[in-house]
C-alpha cells in the first residue's frame, strides 16, 4: 500500500500560501514582542488585522481561493480590530495595573488559531484536519484564559481545556476507528462506501463516525459538546469571545463539511445506506435547536445569552447536514457568513458597553435607544437579522435552512416533522430573546448618572459595515 | 413603476428620520402622491386589455410584482386611503411622537403595500414581517394601558405565526417547485398540477390556516388582537386594524385562486373545522364584544367578529374548486369595506378620547349636541359597521352570504358542503343544507349582535344627558373632518355603486 492511500496526495504547497503567510506573522510579531520593546505593544493587533485582512484579500479568487478561509481570516481581522478598540482593557489587565503595556500574546495566538482554520479549509484528509484542528484548539485554551488574574477568565481557561482534552480524546478515538475500517486517513467517497457495505466493517465504521461527529461538534458548539459555550464566552475577554463565537465555530462546522461531503455523495449515489446517519444527525440537531434557544430565554449576561445563541444558530445549521446533500457546502457558508456579521459588531457594542457602564448583564443596554439612537439603531439590525428578520441577511439563512429541512428527506417522517415543530418554536424563542435586548434598549429608561456612551471610530466604522452588509445580503442575495 | 409606491414613503422616512423633516407634512406629502399613484394603478389595472409590464418592472428589471390577483386593486386602494387618512387625522401628543408615528404609519403602509404587490411567495411574506416591526414598537412606546406587557405578547404571538406560515409557505413552494404566485396559477390551470399528496396537502392546508388565522384573529387565535387595537395609538390602530390585518386573508385569497381547482383539495380536510371557528368569530367574540364596557376594546372585538364573515366567503370559494367568484368578489369588498370603516372608528374613537379623556361607554354622554359632526360620522361609520344597505359593508355581506348558496340545490347535499362529516348529519335533518348552508345560517345571527353592540354604543356615546366629560368639547377642526369624510364617502360610493371596482 502506497502512502497515497494513507493520506490525500493532492496537497500543494501553493495552496497552503495564506497559512504560511499568516504562520510566519506570527512569529515574527512573537520576535518583536521579545526583541523590538520600542515597538508599541497597541500596534500589535493592528499589525495582525492588516496581516488577517491581507490574506482575506488573497484567498478571494486565483490559486489561494477558498470561501470559507476568506470568512475565516476577515472574521479574526475583526477579532482583532476588536481587541486594538479594546486594547486599553486587555493590556491593564494583563499587567495588573501598574505597567502601561502588556504583551502581544493575544494577537499572535489569534494568528496562529487563525492559520489554523486556514489550513483546516483545506484539509483533505484527517491527519491534516486533527493537527490544524489542535492548533485552534490549543491557541484557544490560552486565549480563553488570557486575564490570569481574573477568576471568571482563569475558570474559562481551565473549563475549556479540561472539556476541549475530553473531545481531543474522542476525536483520536474516532480518526483511529476510521483507519481501523476504512485503511485510510482520506476522507473519500470510495473507501467509506466500501467500508459500509461490508457487514463486517458497517458497524465500527459508523462508531467511527459518531465519534468524529461527536469530537468535532466540540467546536461547532452542538449538542452533546456545548457545555462548555456559555461559561467560556462569559468568563473570557470579550475579543477572545467574539473569536471563539465567530472564528472557531467556522473551523467547527468547515471541518463538519468536509467529514459530511463523502457521505452526501454517497448519499447521493445509493439513498438509504445512511439513514441511521441522518437520524442521529436529525437528533442531534433538534436537541441542540431546543438547548440553545431555550436556554437563551433566561439569560442575564449578554455574554452568556451570546453562547446560548450561537448554539442555537450552530442548531440552525445543522439542520443542513440532516438531510446530506451536497447543497450543505455553499449554505453552511452562508449561514455562516450572515451569523458573523451579525454577531461580531454585537460584541464591538458590548466591548465599549463593559467598559464604560461597568457589568455584562443586558441592563447595560438599557436606553441605548435615547442616549446613541445610531448606535442602537445599528445593533438592532444585528439582533434582527440574528433572529431573522426579513430584509436581512439573518432571515435568508433561516429560510435556506426551513427550505432545507422541509426537502431534506421524506415528508411525513416523523423525525422531519419533529424538526420542523422544533425550527418553529425555536425560531420563535429566538424572537424573544433577541428582542429581550431591544426592548431593554427602546423602552426602558438609560441610567441616571450615565450620559451618552462613547463609541470609537473604529466600532462605529465597523458596525456600519457589518450592518450595510447584514442590509445588502438580505435584499440581494445573488451577490453572495 | 410600482417601485414608487415603496420607493417615496421610504424616503419620507429618512428625510423625517435623518434629516428632521416636519413629520406630519413630509408623511402627508408622501401620502397624497402614493394615492394618487395607487388610484392610477387601481384605475388601469382594471382595464381591460392594458399591458401591466410597464408597471411590473422598473427600469427594465422585472419585480416579481403583480397586480393580476384578483383582490390586489382593491387592497391597494384600501391601503393609500387608509393611510392618507390616518396621517390626515392624526394628533400625536409632541413634535417627537408626531415623527415617530408619521414614520411608522408610512413604514406599516409600505410593508403593506408591498405585500399585496408581490408576486414572490418570500417577499409577500417578507413584507408583513416588515410592516409588524413598527406596529409593535408604537404600541410598547406609545399605547395606553399595560402597553409593554401588550406589546410583548403580541409579538410573541404573531412571531410564533409568522413561522408556522412561513413552514407553510415553504412547503407550498417545494411541491409546487416555484415562488411565483402567477406561475402557481399557470401551472395549476395549464398543467392540472396538484400541490402534492393528499397528507402533505393537509399539512400544507393546516400551516397556512394556523398561520395566516392567526394574523386575522380566527377564533381560538384571537386573543391577541383586541387588547393590541385598544392599545395602540390612533394611526396604529387604523392601518392595522383596517388594512395590515387583511393580509392574512388576501393571502388565503390568492393563494386559493392561484391554486384554482386544486384548492379544494388542498384545503378539503379542514373545512369542517373551520367553519366551526368562523362561528366562534361570530357568536362568541360577538357576544365578548356586546360585553365590552371601554369603546377601543368594543371595536377591537368587534374587527375580530367580523373577520368571520370573510372566513365564510373564503370556505365558499374552496369548496367549489375556484369556481365560485361570487364569493371571491364578495370578501374584496367586504375587506375593503371592512378596513375603511374600522379606520374611520378607530379614528373617530381616538377623536373622542383626546376631547373627553376617556373611552368608557358609562363615563360618556351626549356628546352629539357639542359636536353633531362627530356624532354623524361616528353614526355612519357605525351604521356601515352593523351592514346597512347603501353602505359598502352590506354589498359585501350580502354578497358572502349569496354566494354560500351558488350551485347548491335543495336536497342534493354532498354538492356543496364538504362530504360526510358532523356538519353534514345535522344538515340532512334541517332540509338538506349543506354544511357551507348550514354556517350561513347561524352567522346571520352575527348581524343582529353587532347591531346590538354598536347601536347601544352610539346611544350611550351621542345620546341622553350630556355627561360632565363631554361639557366642554371642541368641534371637528378642518383636517379631522376632511379625513373621517373621505372614508366615509367611500364607504357610501362603494355602497351605492359597487360595480365601480368589482
Amino acid at each position: 500500500m502506497s502512502t497515497s492511500y494513507l493520506i490525500s496526495a493532492s496537497y500543494t504547497w501553493g495552496q497552503f500560501t495564506p497559512v504560511f503567510f499568516l504562520a510566519g506573522l506570527a512569529i515574527l510579531l512573537l520576535l518583536a514582542d521579545a526583541f523590538l520593546s520600542r515597538l508599541s505593544k497597541q500596534a500589535f493587533p493592528l499589525i495582525a488585522a492588516i496581516g488577517c485582512f491581507l490574506a482575506t484579500c488573497g484567498m478571494v479568487t486565483g490559486p489561494w481561493k477558498n470561501p470559507y478561509g476568506m470568512l475565516a481570516a476577515g472574521s479574526a481581522a475583526l477579532c482583532l480590530l476588536l481587541a486594538f478598540d479594546y486594547r486599553t482593557v486587555v493590556h491593564a489587565s494583563v499587567a495588573g495595573g501598574d505597567r502601561e503595556e502588556g504583551s502581544g500574546e493575544l494577537s499572535i495566538l489569534m494568528l496562529l488559531a487563525t492559520a489554523g482554520v486556514v489550513a483546516l479549509t483545506r484539509a483533505r484528509d484527517l491527519i491534516m484536519l486533527f493537527v490544524s484542528l489542535e492548533t485552534i484548539t490549543l491557541s484557544s485554551y490560552a486565549l480563553a484564559g488570557y486575564f490570569r488574574r481574573n477568576r471568571g477568565s482563569v475558570e474559562a481557561g481551565v473549563k475549556y481545556l479540561v472539556l476541549g482534552a475530553v473531545s481531543t480524546g474522542i476525536l483520536v478515538m474516532g480518526i483511529a476507528w476510521f483507519f481501523g475500517t476504512t485503511g485510510t486517513f482520506a476522507l473519500t467517497t470510495r473507501f467509506e462506501q466500501a467500508a459500509l457495505s461490508n457487514p463486517y466493517l458497517c458497524i465500527g465504521f459508523l462508531l467511527s463516525l459518531a465519534l468524529l461527529f461527536v469530537g468535532i461538534f466540540f467546536k461547532a458548539g452542538a449538542v452533546p459538546m456545548h457545555t462548555w459555550i456559555p461559561d467560556v464566552y462569559q468568563g473570557s475577554p470579550t475579543p477572545v469571545s467574539a473569536f471563539l463565537a465567530v472564528v472557531s465555530k467556522l473551523a467547527g462546522f468547515a471541518a463538519l463539511v468536509l467529514l459530511t461531503l463523502p457521505l452526501a455523495e454517497m448519499h447521493r449515489i445509493s439513498a438509504g445506506m445512511l439513514k441511521p446517519v441522518m437520524f442521529a444527525l436529525s437528533i442531534v440537531t433538534i436537541a441542540t435547536l431546543l438547548v440553545g434557544n431555550l436556554g437563551a430565554i433566561p439569560q442575564q449576561n449578554i455574554k452568556r445569552l451570546l453562547g446560548y445563541s450561537s448554539i442555537g444558530q450552530a442548531g440552525f445549521i445543522l439542520v443542513f447536514f440532516t438531510g446530506l446533500r451536497s447543497s450543505l457546502r455553499v449554505d453552511t457558508l452562508f449561514y455562516l457568513l450572515a451569523y458573523g456579521l451579525a454577531t461580531l459588531p454585537l460584541f464591538f457594542v458590548i466591548g465599549q458597553l463593559r467598559m464604560q457602564r461597568g457589568n455584562e448583564t443586558i441592563s447595560i443596554f438599557r436606553g441605548l435607544g435615547k442616549t446613541n439612537p445610531r448606535i442602537a439603531f445599528l445593533t438592532a439590525v444585528c439582533l434582527a437579522s440574528l433572529a431573522g428578520v426579513p430584509l436581512t441577511a439573518g432571515f435568508l439563512a433561516k429560510l435556506t435552512s426551513f427550505r432545507s429541512a422541509l426537502m431534506s428527506t421524506m415528508p411525513g417522517a416523523p423525525i422531519t416533522s419533529a424538526l420542523m415543530v422544533v425550527m418553529v418554536i425555536c425560531a420563535t424563542a429566538g424572537f424573544y430573546y433577541y428582542f429581550k435586548v431591544l426592548r431593554v434598549m427602546y423602552w426602558e429608561e438609560p441610567p441616571e448618572d450615565d450620559l451618552k456612551v462613547h463609541f470609537s471610530a473604529l466600532s462605529t466604522g465597523v458596525l456600519s459595515l457589518c450592518v450595510l452588509g447584514i442590509l445588502v445580503l438580505g435584499v440581494c442575495p445573488m451577490l453572495f | 413603476m410600482l417601485i414608487w409606491l415603496l420607493i417615496v414613503p421610504v424616503l419620507a422616512c429618512l428625510l423625517i428620520g435623518l434629516l428632521s423633516a416636519p413629520g406630519r407634512v413630509t408623511a402627508l406629502v408622501s401620502a397624497s402622491i402614493t394615492m394618487i399613484l395607487g388610484l392610477y394603478v387601481v384605475v388601469v389595472s382594471m382595464l381591460p386589455d392594458f399591458d401591466t409590464e410597464c408597471l411590473t418592472t422598473f427600469c427594465g428589471i422585472p419585480l416579481q410584482f403583480t397586480t393580476a390577483t384578483p383582490l390586489c386593486p382593491l387592497m391597494l386602494l384600501l391601503t393609500v386611503v387608509v393611510t392618507f387618512a390616518a396621517l390626515l387625522g392624526m394628533h400625536a401628543p409632541g413634535k417627537s411622537a408626531e415623527r415617530s408615528w408619521s414614520i411608522s404609519t408610512l413604514l406599516i403602509s409600505a410593508g403593506a403595500t408591498g405585500a399585496f404587490l408581490s408576486d414572490n411567495i418570500i417577499s409577500f411574506y417578507a413584507f408583513h414581517e416588515l410592516a409588524l416591526i413598527p406596529t409593535f414598537v408604537m404600541i410598547g412606546y406609545y399605547g395606553r394601558g399595560e402597553r409593554r406587557t401588550i406589546a410583548w405578547r403580541t409579538t410573541i404571538y404573531l412571531g410564533l405565526a409568522s413561522m408556522v406560515l412561513l413552514a407553510g409557505l415553504v412547503m407550498l413552494c417545494i411541491e409546487m417547485g416555484t415562488t411565483s404566485i402567477s406561475q402557481m396559477h399557470a401551472l395549476v390551470t395549464v398543467y392540472g398540477k396538484l400541490p402534492g399528496t393528499p397528507v402533505t396537502m393537509g399539512i400544507i392546508s393546516g400551516l397556512l390556516l394556523a398561520g395566516f388565522g392567526t394574523l386575522v384573529s380566527l377564533f381560538p387565535f384571537h386573543s391577541w388582537a383586541a387588547p393590541a387595537y385598544a392599545s395602540a395609538p390612533t394611526p396604529i390602530a387604523m392601518l392595522h386594524a383596517g388594512v395590515l390585518k387583511k393580509f392574512g386573508l388576501y393571502g388565503l385569497f390568492t393563494l386559493a385562486w392561484a391554486l384554482g381547482p386544486a384548492s379544494r383539495f388542498l384545503f378539503e380536510g379542514w373545512n369542517e373545522v373551520l367553519l366551526v371557528l368562523l362561528l366562534g368569530n361570530v357568536l362568541w367574540v360577538g357576544y365578548v364584544t356586546v360585553a365590552q364596557t371601554r369603546l377601543d376594546k368594543m371595536l377591537g372585538n368587534s374587527s375580530v367578529m367580523h373577520m368571520g364573515y370573510l372566513f365564510l366567503a373564503f370556505a365558499a370559494y374552496v369548496t367549489s374548486s375556484g369556481s365560485n367568484y361570487l364569493a371571491l368578489q364578495g370578501a374584496g369588498m367586504l375587506m375593503l369595506a371592512h378596513g375603511l370603516s374600522i379606520a374611520m372608528l378607530f379614528l373617530l374613537a381616538g377623536q373622542i378620547e383626546q376631547r373627553t379623556g376617556t373611552l368608557e361607554l358609562c363615563a360618556l354622554g351626549g356628546l352629539a349636541r357639542r359636536a353633531p359632526t362627530l356624532g354623524f360620522l361616528f353614526g355612519l361609520a357605525g351604521m356601515a359597521s352593523i351592514g346597512l344597505p347603501l353602505l359598502a359593508n352590506f354589498v359585501g355581506e350580502f354578497a358572502i352570504f349569496l354566494s354560500c348558496f351558488v350551485g347548491w340545490v335543495p336536497g342534493a347535499s354532498s354538492d356543496c358542503g364538504s362530504g360526510c362529516g358532523f356538519l353534514d348529519s345535522i344538515s340532512s335533518l334541517l332540509g338538506g343544507l349543506g354544511s357551507v348552508q348550514l354556517c350561513v345560517v347561524f352567522a346571520l345571527w352575527g348581524l343582529v349582535i353587532s347591531a346590538v353592540y354598536m347601536l347601544r354604543a352610539i346611544r350611550r356615546i351621542f345620546a341622553g344627558e350630556i355627561a360632565p366629560s363631554c361639557e366642554n368639547v371642541a368641534r371637528l377642526s378642518c383636517s379631522e373632518v376632511l379625513s373621517a369624510s373621505l372614508l366615509g364617502a367611500l364607504l357610501l360610493l362603494f355602497g351605492i355603486a359597487p360595480f365601480l371596482i368589482i
